[in-house]
Order: C-alpha cells, then sequence, then structure tokens
C-alpha cells in the first residue's frame, strides 16, 4: 500500500460544496443496453419509477413523468448507444410509491435480501459492510456529498442493516473531507455499531479493492458499497424511490460558481449548462477528472451513472500540462507505482494477456518522467470496479 | 480529444538530470583540490598543473556538447555522460589523445545505442576504450604525492577521499553525499547501487577476513567502485525495469567487480562488469514477481 501516493494538485481549480438541483429537464435519454428487453414503445406515457428496459436482473426505470417520444442515439461517456427519449410532463407523477415503500422498522430480512439484489449487493455470509464515500478524483466530491447530503438515512439504513445480517459497518470517509466528518462525529455516537475510517488523502484509495486491502479486510467476508450505489439503496428502502436522480461535480478553473448539482438521470449536459453560471471563455470540458478522464462535448453527452464530475478547464491549462513525449528513459517507475502490477509499457502490445488487468487510473502516465501517455483506447478498465 | 492525465508529478526527466549534476559538483570540487591545489600548496606541481583536473571536465562538457550538436541530442544528458567519465579517468590520462578517444567512443557508442537493437552500458563501454589514452603514458592512477608516498594516510582519511585513485571519485564519503542526492529523485535506480555496492562490500570483507590480507582494504576503500555503481549501473536506458531485475544486476555487478577487482583489475573492474552485465539486461528484465493485486 506504501505504493500509492498523494497527487500534486492544482491550487486553481475550485471546488465547492454548494449543491443545486437541477431536476426538471424537457428531456431525459435512458440508455438501451445491449441485449437487453424494451418494456415501452413510442407513445407511452410513464411515471417515474416505471420500468423502461429490462437486462436480466436489471431493471432500469424511468426518472421522470411524460411520454415516450423517439428511440434515437446519444452520446454517453462510454460512447454512444440508443435511448429512450422521454419528453417530461413535470407533472412527477410516481408509480404508487407505498407499494415499494418500506417500514424500516418492520422489514424483514428477506425483503432486504430482494432489494439489495436489485443494487448487486448481497450480504449474506458477509462480517462486514464498508460504505465506500471516497473519491479518487481531485477536485471531485459526489461521492463525498451522498454522504454528506444523505447521513442521517445513511446511518440509519447501515444501522438496520448491521442488526439485521450482524455485521459490523465502516464509513470510509476521504482525511481531506472535514465537512462530513464533522457531520457524522456528531451523529455517529447514536450507533455504536458503526465506525469510521478515516481514509489517507491517497490516490486510489476509492477503488473497492484497494479500499479493502486498506483496511486489512478480506474480500470474501466484506461487501464494499459506494456512497451513490448506497443513496439508491437508502432512498428505495425508506422512501419506495427507484434510482431517479444522481449527483455530480461542477468544478474547474474556468467555472466561476462551481457546485455540486443534482440532476435527474438521463438529463442532457446542454441542458444542466443552461442552468450553470459563470462559465468562462475557451473551456474544455473533462468527464470524469483529471487523471481517468477525458474530454466530453456537453451539447451532445447525456447523463448516466458512469458520469460523477465535469471539470471546466482553461484551454491554456490543459494545453500547458500536455508535454510532448519523449523517449522512455525505461526508469521503471510506471511500473513500480502500478496498483495492479502490471507493465503499463508493454499496454500497446495486443498479445499482452495482462492488460485487461489495467484500471485505467491514470497513475502510470502521471509520474512518467518524460510525459508518456498509456492511456491507449482499446483498453477496458475502470478504477471503481 | 484529450484523454489521460492532465495531473503531472512535480518532478520529471529534468529534474533527475539537475540531482546527477548536484551530486557531481561536490566530487569535481574534491577532486581539484586533491589533484591540484593539494599538490600545488605542498610544492609538488607548479600552478599550471593545478589546471590538469580542470582541462579534463571542461573538455569533457565541450565534446559532451559537440556530440550533442552532431546526433541532435539532448546536450545535458550528453554533458552529463562525458563529466561523469571524466571523473573516472586518471590524472595520468594523456591530454591530447583522452578528448579524441572520449569523442570517438562515446560517438560511436550513441549510434550503436540509437541505431541498432544492441544495448550496453555506454558509460562503462566508454571508460574502458579511455584506457587506450592512458597507457599511451604509463598505466598508473598516482598522483604524484602518491607516487612519492609523500602524505601517510590512515584509513579514515583514505574514507574521506585522500586515497589513490581515478580524478573524482576517491571520496566514499562524498559518494554517500551523492547517492543521498540522486536518490530523493524517484527515477533514480538506487536498488542498483545499493546492492552492487553492498555485494562488493560483503564479498572484500569475506576475501579480507579469509585471507587476512589487509591490503584488500585499499580495494574496498577506494571509491572508484562505488563511484561506478552509482553514476554508471543505474543508468536509466541500459539497467532492468523491475524491482527484482534490479536487485539481481546490482548483486551479479557487486560480485564480478570483486573477482575482476581481486585478479588485479582494480580501477577497470566495475566498468568491465557494468558493460558486460548491462549486455544481458532483456534475460534480466524477465525476472518478475510482481504480484500486488489481483484484478
Amino acid at each position: 500500500m506504501e505504493k500509492l501516493i498523494e497527487l500534486s494538485v492544482d491550487s486553481s481549480i475550485r471546488v465547492s460544496n454548494k449543491v443545486i438541483n437541477i431536476n426538471k429537464p424537457e428531456y431525459v435519454y435512458i440508455p438501451i443496453l445491449p441485449s437487453s428487453k424494451l418494456l415501452v414503445k413510442k407513445g407511452t406515457n410513464v411515471k417515474i419509477g416505471m420500468p423502461l428496459i429490462n437486462k436480466g436482473n436489471d431493471i432500469i426505470t424511468s426518472p421522470i413523468s411524460g411520454e415516450i417520444t423517439s428511440i434515437k442515439k446519444v452520446i454517453t461517456i462510454k460512447g454512444e448507444i440508443d435511448s429512450i427519449e422521454i419528453k417530461n410532463d413535470f407533472t412527477e407523477v410516481t408509480i404508487k410509491e407505498s407499494k415499494l415503500k418500506k417500514n424500516i422498522l418492520n422489514i424483514k430480512k428477506e425483503v432486504l435480501d430482494k432489494i439489495l439484489d436489485l443494487f448487486k449487493v448481497n450480504l449474506n455470509n458477509k462480517k462486514e459492510i464498508v460504505l465506500n464515500c471516497i473519491d479518487d478524483e481531485p477536485y471531485t466530491l459526489t461521492e463525498s456529498f451522498y454522504l454528506f447530503l444523505e447521513y442521517a438515512n445513511f446511518l440509519e439504513v447501515l444501522d438496520k442493516l448491521s442488526d439485521i445480517y450482524k455485521v459490523n459497518v465502516s464509513i470510509a470517509v476521504k482525511a481531506s473531507n472535514n465537512f462530513s466528518i464533522n457531520e457524522l462525529m456528531n451523529y455517529l455516537g447514536m450507533y455504536s455499531n458503526i465506525k469510521l475510517e478515516i481514509i489517507p488523502n491517497l490516490y486510489l484509495l476509492g477503488n473497492n479493492k484497494l479500499l479493502l486491502k486498506h483496511l486489512g479486510l478480506e474480500e470474501i467476508n466484506t461487501e464494499v458499497i459506494k456512497a451513490s450505489n448506497f443513496y439508491h439503496i437508502s432512498n428505495f428502502i425508506k422512501k419506495g424511490r427507484l434510482k431517479t436522480d444522481q449527483l455530480i461535480t461542477i468544478s474547474g478553473n474556468n467555472i466561476a460558481k462551481p457546485s455540486i448539482i443534482r440532476v435527474k438521470i438521463g438529463t442532457s449536459l446542454k441542458e444542466v449548462f443552461k442552468n450553470i453560471k459563470g462559465l468562462g471563455n475557451d473551456s474544455i470540458f473533462l468527464g470524469n477528472g483529471l487523471m481517468s478522464g477525458k474530454e466530453i462535448d456537453i451539447n451532445n453527452l447525456v447523463i448516466t451513472n458512469d458520469l460523477t464530475s465535469i471539470l471546466v478547464m482553461k484551454k491554456e491549462t490543459i494545453e500547458k500540462a500536455y508535454k510532448k513525449e519523449e523517449k522512455c528513459l525505461n526508469c521503471g517507475a510506471c511500473i513500480d507505482i502500478c496498483p495492479v502490477g502490471i507493465n503499463p509499457l508493454l499496454l500497446k502490445d495486443k498479445n499482452y494477456k495482462e492488460k485487461n488487468k489495467c484500471l485505467k487510473c491514470g497513475l502510470c502516465s502521471y509520474i512518467c518522467p518524460v510525459y508518456i501517455n498509456f492511456n491507449y483506447s482499446d483498453i477496458e478498465g475502470d478504477n471503481n470496479d | 480529444m484529450i484523454k489521460g492525465p492532465i495531473l503531472h508529478n512535480t518532478n520529471d526527466k529534468k529534474d533527475l538530470i539537475k540531482k546527477y549534476y548536484l551530486a557531481l559538483i561536490p566530487l569535481i570540487l574534491f577532486s581539484i583540490y586533491k589533484n591540484g591545489i593539494l599538490l600545488y600548496t605542498n610544492d609538488l606541481i607548479n600552478i599550471s598543473r593545478i589546471f590538469i583536473p580542470i582541462y579534463f571536465y571542461s573538455i569533457s562538457i565541450l565534446i559532451g556538447f559537440l556530440i550533442s550538436k552532431i546526433l541532435k541530442d539532448n546536450p545535458k544528458e550528453n554533458i552529463l555522460m562525458s563529466l561523469i567519465i571524466s571523473c573516472t579517468i586518471s590524472i595520468n590520462t594523456n591530454l591530447i589523445i583522452y578528448p579524441i578517444l572520449l569523442f570517438v567512443s562515446l560517438f560511436i557508442g550513441r549510434v550503436i545505442i540509437t541505431k541498432s537493437k544492441l544495448k550496453f552500458n555506454l558509460g562503462s563501454f566508454v571508460r574502458i576504450t579511455l584506457v587506450l589514452s592512458l597507457l599511451l603514458n604509463s598505466y598508473s592512477y598516482l598522483n604524484i604525492a602518491e607516487k612519492l608516498n609523500k602524505f601517510n594516510y590512515n584509513y579514515f582519511d583514505i574514507f574521506l577521499g585522500l586515497g589513490k585513485g581515478t580524478i573524482g571519485a576517491t571520496s566514499i564519503l562524498i559518494l554517500i553525499i551523492s547517492l543521498i542526492i540522486l536518490s530523493t529523485s524517484r527515477y533514480y535506480k538506487k536498488i542498483i547501487a545499493i546492492f552492487s555496492s553492498l555485494t562488493f562490500i560483503i564479498i572484500n570483507l569475506i576475501i579480507i577476513l579469509i585471507t587476512k590480507n589487509y591490503n584488500y582494504l585499499d580495494i574496498l576503500l577506494n571509491g572508484i567502485n562505488y563511484f561506478s555503481f552509482i553514476f554508471l549501473a543505474s543508468d536509466l536506458y541500459t539497467s532492468p525495469i523491475n524491482k527484482e531485475g534490479k536487485i539481481v544486476y546490482g548483486i551479479l555487478i557487486g560480485l564480478l567487480t570483486s573477482i575482476l577487482s581481486y585478479i588485479g583489475l582494480v580501477y577497470e573492474a566495475s566498468f568491465i562488469s557494468i558493460f558486460f552485465l548491462s549486455l544481458f539486461i532483456p534475460l534480466i528484465n524477465k525476472i518478475n514477481n510482481k504480484k500486488y493485486l489481483k484484478v
């Protein structure tokens, strides 16, 4: 674990703890996952929470009420995909929430099992739950804010889970997130079975596997739940509300008022940015951070669960950051720093079997003394996996 | 489209090169004192000969610069290489042959490394060829005071750098400081320097204990081997890339240097070892036991 490092940060980039609700989009676009079953058709009127797409156990529901107007291609952070276009009627009608709403005091284990299964969480035979509230990317506070805004609900649900499944609960928070730590400290006294784990500001400890390693916990006995996922779990358990909205950090050095936005899933960024003031000229927009993110076009991109942050950066900052690559020095720093122990120098090699282990965390490029960019497009990886 | 980290570590190659220069400065200054000022103040040389070490350093800088211009290469790297090499030569090196040989061998070495698939440690290759410029005078690494046995130094004085040796690589104390300076860069391969030095020290101590021949302490306290372990063996381009490889490479260099020193090649042992073993880097690179995290 001594290999993980603290990233050098740019003080000109601003982050904020202000939350803006942008929850009345005119249209939302729900991506149709490959080999999934479409449960609605053009012209159907939908309500919030109504199933739209079914893929195995996954059911994707409508985040707004309105009418399905078309099936069209949209661009998400992961690429181009067909989607259902829903025109908002702004009535915010939900399917019968009372059917879904549970009384947390009387909830039974069998019911909880089913709910958790919906969110790909399994607590049977587990000894620990770790709530992962760590944002790895600098200037991103999305996971931290799920906790910050919802800590009371989170603690209540975690307490119930701990009671029913007989598991220990830890909440992992980055040491730099003073606001979350302070709030939690005030409440934790009431929950003796929940402990706070303050995690050092080292890059990649937000990765579930690396976090477990850092905490000295075994994967087989522990369920790590990201705060973003737990937000939907606790919303479902307490309010019967399915995935309708999400948080996104908007920061950067070319935005006057950075903020955390709460948006409906499937909102187009174009609509979001109509509500964001103080954007500077000559901006470059980066989706998902400075380390593992990429440039995005805010006029075409649609918000999905995979998008956690948008950085509005001055063009000159980005141009300065991209220094000319030089010949490899053979220093081995990229190999030394790789958290999964692969050789980034071989990532271009089609026959390199280990390349699919790549987390795309960007550490190899970050550390390279001659500015080699190892971010090759044919690698499939995700540092949150 | 922009992809990949916008953030970068604050240190880069320039920082490492700076540290190499910084690590060399105390060695160079001490060599000017030992082979010039000290001898002059003891009336062993005339004033013009104070400048011999400075001549070697200056001509090396010039040649490094010239080669960079011809090969359109990074001048800082070439000057650094020739400066490192100049610290390893004898004060008795032929003043005219030295620049010619340095230029030819450095140029040929650079061309071979860049144009062919053959990779070897350039510094040690050049240094081996430079023995020729010493042979044309007399093969000796002793300055005039050492030839006349003018000063009677104890082992601590030798540790400080007053003993016999090459121009700029006698002081183990300064070499330790140089190693510390270089180790502050995460790109410097300190493992190689440490493991080769430790292996060399252990083997020589064993030899001394077995043979009871304390003359080997001179070899043990001769800075030239440690200098080559610190400045040449850890050369980035021609050294193993993974931790296990670096350890094996370091140990093998220390071992081979000890053997060659034992058979009499005291001042060339480390260069021959580094050059020879650098030819096997691709093989050594195959040693890798990294298993940090199974994903």
